[in-house]
């Protein structure tokens, strides 16, 4: 018969009834799947053992007094589809699930797929990053660990043994948020994405949160957030804060786009959102 | 180590032996379901689509396994050649086929759009089928025939 993947070292397939029976399966030279759709086609797989965590009641959204919880294994059709996603960031997890991959793409990726690895091409970390989601994991001992996003994104990736079991994400409705994934068409790997998430107090800009991936490792960007800390959006020197971000991002290029193009694009992508934030503010 | 998978495929209760490797499209071809094309083999394309739980999957990046207890429908579980689909119908009479390679997947992709959709509007046909890729057409016609299909459905024609 064809096999076209390399996975025939793979000689166990699990399925647990609950998080702890599949706490028990996890050690070195086993994987966990729950959408699968990069399992199958990365190179170099070692692993001997997969255990499927989508039977194991991680596939909900529970809305609860100004935060959303969402189960790990939740397809990012279904979040789509909720009402209750459509008010988290005022709308942009909802914009960042419409732009991963396509349709039969989007019925099988999940939420926890899209944030365990630090894939270049994920949408929704940054995400994540600008609404201060909090990451829930259940380590090797059954213990819950909340861990925020931020400390999730810059050293604290899940590890062996470990299941990420759900993302709170907090619902804040009076504050400014964006997304935006650039590529070619609707289903193109980004060429650039980023988010931005700050709250508008008469005027002045407070707490802004700007995540950028795809052209950098995913990342916050400190220093542009502490430059437009409390200023005032209609005495926005707009130029000199995309100055900024431009040289605060290590922007690599790749065979697409060059270091000089992908800084450009930042830029022009900030500087939009920001002059929407004024307008809005009106 | 070989293992054990219940499946209901086109309505049939079924117990496929399978490796743990195996792939969800070589097991349906293997088990005679020849509609599920194999294109890309990465994801991309969508020939492979099928239907999995009601909803539109690429069989070429899934592992059999993960169809365990689950429904599948493939093109030869909705339509026969005298009594086809209303999708099969229109796309014959929209002419929207050539090479025809990648017609098993659009198809599925559109019965998955109408059975959750029954009025959909040009964009959202758009949206669920862009997962497909058709060298051929140029998409138009196919998607003229998936709301002339939907308007057939609704008893409209």
């Amino acid at each position: 018969m064809e096999v076209c993947n390399d996975m025939k070292q793979l000689q166990e397939f699990i399925y647990p009834n609950s998080i702890e029976e599949a706490l028990s399966f996890l050690d070195e030279s086993t994987e966990i799947i729950a959408g699968g759709t990069h399992i199958t086609v990365s190179k170099n797989q070692s692993f001997k053992r997969l255990v499927d965590i989508t039977r194991i009641g991680l596939n909900y959204i529970k809305k609860e007094d100004h935060q959303v919880r969402i189960g790990s294994t939740t397809t990012v059709t279904e979040m789509i589809e909720s009402s209750i996603v459509r008010k988290i960031g005022n709308g942009i997890l909802t914009k960042a699930c419409q732009l991963i991959a396509d349709t039969p793409l989007r019925n099988i990726i999940t939420l926890g797929g899209n944030i365990a690895r630090y894939y270049p091409w994920a949408g929704l970390p940054v995400v994540l990053l600008v609404i201060d989601a909090e990451i829930i994991i259940v380590d090797k001992e059954g213990l819950e660990q909340t861990i925020s996003a931020t400390k999730y994104f810059k050293n604290a990736k899940v590890k062996t043994g470990e299941i990420i079991k759900e993302v709170v994400f907090p619902v804040q409705s009076d504050w400014f948020y964006r997304y935006e994934k650039f590529a070619l068409t609707t289903v193109d790997y980004s060429w650039l994405t980023m988010a931005f998430g700050a709250k508008n107090e008469g005027g002045s800009i407070v707490d802004p949160h700007i995540a950028v991936s795809r052209i950098t490792k995913v990342t916050r960007v400190s220093e542009v957030e502490k430059l437009l800390e409390g200023k005032e959006l209609s005495k926005l020197n707009i130029n000199e804060v995309i100055q900024t971000l431009r040289t605060s991002v290590n922007v690599v290029s790749d065979y697409r786009s060059s270091k000089e193009y992908r800084e450009h694009l930042l830029g022009i992508l900030f500087k939009r959102m920001l002059n929407e934030m004024k307008e809005e503010g009106k | 180590m070989a293992l054990e998978i219940e499946v209901i495929i086109n309505g049939q209760q079924k117990v496929l032996t399978i490796e743990p490797y195996d792939l969800l499209i070589d097991v349906l071809r293997r088990e005679g379901y020849k509609s599920v094309k194999r294109g890309c083999s990465e994801g991309t394309c969508g020939t492979c689509t099928i239907i999995l739980n009601g909803r539109a999957v690429k069989s070429c990046i899934l592992l059999a396994a993960q169809a365990h207890k689950g429904s599948i429908v493939t093109v030869e579980g909705i339509g026969t050649r005298d009594q086809p689909h209303p999708l099969q119908q229109a796309f014959v009479e929209e002419g929207a086929i050539q090479c025809g390679f990648c017609i098993p997947g659009i198809i599925l992709s559109a019965k998955a759009l109408l059975d959750n959709n029954q009025s959909p509007t040009k964009e959202e046909v758009k949206q669920a089928m862009d997962g497909n890729l058709c060298r051929c057409t140029g998409y138009s016609g196919q998607i003229k025939a998936i709301l002339s299909a939907a308007a057939m459905m609704r008893g409209e024609k």
